[in-house]
């Protein structure tokens, strides 16, 4: 199971549903972690694009610098 | 007496999509077996809703006690499915499930006696005393019921029988005095859209828990809904009036239908409704009177019967397109919200346009959505002891289980946390011992209790002492 981003675990243990898109794989980062659709905390989704303001305020986006 | 082959005549059994000839992305991970389902007991109901989604609305043929051979067996197999399957929860609906209470019973107790939790929809109008008492021996606690206003002449219009609101208020009040938690759904068309309000406020005097309002959702076999389909601009002003109930009655509220993402243009939309996601085929599905399992009980598509060989789990991965993009619009392949979203309502989708990948009629396609400022977090305190819910459920999944509170509550986690889950299920334990048993730091392991935190999966128990936390 992905689970870092950045080189740090993203909510470890958590296995997100829905699997990652291709844009969360760019350098190959997964961004699943991220999201967790029915246990969703955030409404973030899986593609490193994070509806959460500004991205997710909790999990670094990692398509961002 | 059998009297269900022509409804079941009108279902297409789907065959398992052969992957080399259909090649799709999937995106979204095949569980074993789906978290809950909704199990419809009966076609038949005694109201006749203008909005009513059943696909069978239209049969004129149906029978209050369809109790024959082939139901008794499709009931036999439902159970013995779910319990196989290791199925969490299972909704019991209809029809009117109430209507068919004494036949079911068996199953439904034994349902219960392996460990599936059972709540209800129903629209209560049968309910009594007996009903309950019956209810809490299967161990229902939770009951979904439906409200269409709080004008009694409008209200039974709306549901198609007259006695309909006396009957139904009569039921919300027993079901409350007898303890039950009772949620209200009003469906929304065009004939009470401007009876939110009221109706809340009448819910609220007779003390139900939750406020639900969901759009109705264009039905399948409806024929022309356009008279009482609500327009876009009126789908606004009904999640204006819900967030209204919420601020001014204080009410628990939702919506049972998650809307098109790209519908909720507003800060305060996305906030409210923007984490609502279909689960559809992918951690849910629908079994039917008949033994057919659907992804939905709004969908009318068909992947298999209880009965048949491989019975629920070849249905459920026969429904792999639900779980991949095939469904997808083509219009909303570069949307960035498309994997959560997926077009919006997909039964509605068809209904509308008659194929599963079609535009969902409340789809604006916007790109300049709202950034949701999410849900805060849970505030845990890291000096304190941790311990898992007593009443959690397990179930192992190829990437580690599912760890089960309510149909709301549960998490699907990796091998690592499954097992410590299940090893301290009785015992407290700090942060960094979670985060060892992880192999995180602790600031990972803190974000992870944050999140069992705040959907009740784990509790705070106490302070850690003096050279705990180490």
């Amino acid at each position: 199971m992905e689970r870092v981003i950045d080189g740090k675990s993203v909510a470890p243990g958590i296995v997100a549903l829905s699997a990652p898109s291709e844009s969360s794989q760019q350098g190959g980062l997964t961004a699943s972690a991220n999201c967790y659709e029915d246990g969703c905390f955030h409404g973030c989704i899986d593609s490193c694009d994070c509806i959460a303001d500004g991205g997710c305020d909790r999990v670094p986006d990692p398509l961002k610098p | 007496m059998e009297r269900l082959e022509p409804l079941r005549s009108s279902l297409e059994i789907i065959p398992a999509p052969d992957v080399a000839l259909a090649p799709e992305k999937e995106i979204f991970r095949t569980l074993s077996a789906p978290v809950t389902v909704q199990w419809e007991l009966t076609p038949w109901c005694n109201e006749k809703c203008v909005h009513c989604y059943n696909y069978w609305r239209k049969s004129s043929d149906i029978p209050k006690n369809p109790i024959g051979e082939h139901t008794t067996k499709a009931y036999s197999s439902a159970v013995d499915e779910i319990i196989r399957n290791r199925v969490f929860h299972a909704t019991i609906t209809g029809g009117e499930p109430l209507g068919v209470l004494k036949n079911a019973l068996p199953h439904l107790r034994r349902l219960s006696e392996s460990g599936v939790s059972l709540d209800f929809n129903t629209n209560l109008t049968m309910f009594s005393k007996e009903t309950a008492d019956t209810l809490r021996l299967i161990g229902v606690r939770s009951i979904l019921t439906s409200l269409m206003a709080a004008d009694p002449e409008l209200n039974d219009r709306l549901a198609g029988r007259r006695g309909t609101f006396e009957d139904v208020t009569r039921g919300i009040k027993l079901a409350k005095q007898e303890g039950f938690r009772v949620s209200v759904s009003m469906v929304i068309t065009k004939g009470n859209l401007d009876q939110i309000f009221k109706t809340a406020e009448y819910a609220k005097r007779l003390g139900v828990d939750t406020f639900c309002v969901t759009k109705a959702s264009i039905p399948i076999n409806a024929g022309d809904f356009s008279q009482l389909s609500i327009s876009k601009t009126e789908f606004r002003t009904m999640l204006s009036e819900l967030i209204r109930v919420k601020d001014e009655l204080g009410l628990e509220i939702d919506t049972l239908v998650a809307p098109p993402l790209c519908f909720l243009d507003t800060d305060l939309f996305m906030k409210t409704f923007g984490h609502k996601s279909c689960s559809a085929g992918r951690a849910t599905c629908t079994i039917g009177f008949d033994g057919a399992v659907r992804p939905c009980s709004q969908a009318d598509q068909s992947y298999g019967l209880v009965m048949d060989q491989g019975g629920l789990n070849k249905a459920w991965l026969n429904m792999k397109s639900w779980r991949t993009d095939k469904f997808i619009p083509e219009e909303c392949d570069d949307c960035r919200l498309v994997n959560m979203c997926r077009g919006g309502c997909r039964a509605e989708a068809y209904a509308m346009s008659g194929s599963l990948e079609g535009v969902n009629p409340y789809a604006t396609f916007s790109k300049d959505l709202p950034r949701s400022t999410g849900i805060p977090m849970a505030g845990l305190k890291s000096e304190l002891q941790y311990q898992f819910d007593s009443r959690l459920r397990f179930r192992p999944e190829e990437f580690g289980g599912i760890i089960y509170l309510s149909p709301t509550k549960w998490f699907a986690v990796d091998h690592a946390l499954y097992y410590f889950a299940l090893s301290v299920r009785n015992q407290s334990f700090s942060i960094s011992e979670l985060a060892s048993k992880l192999d995180s730091e602790l600031e990972g392991a803190t974000r992870t209790a944050e999140l069992l935190l705040q959907k009740n999966i784990i509790e705070g128990k106490g302070v850690i002492k003096d050279g705990e936390s180490n």
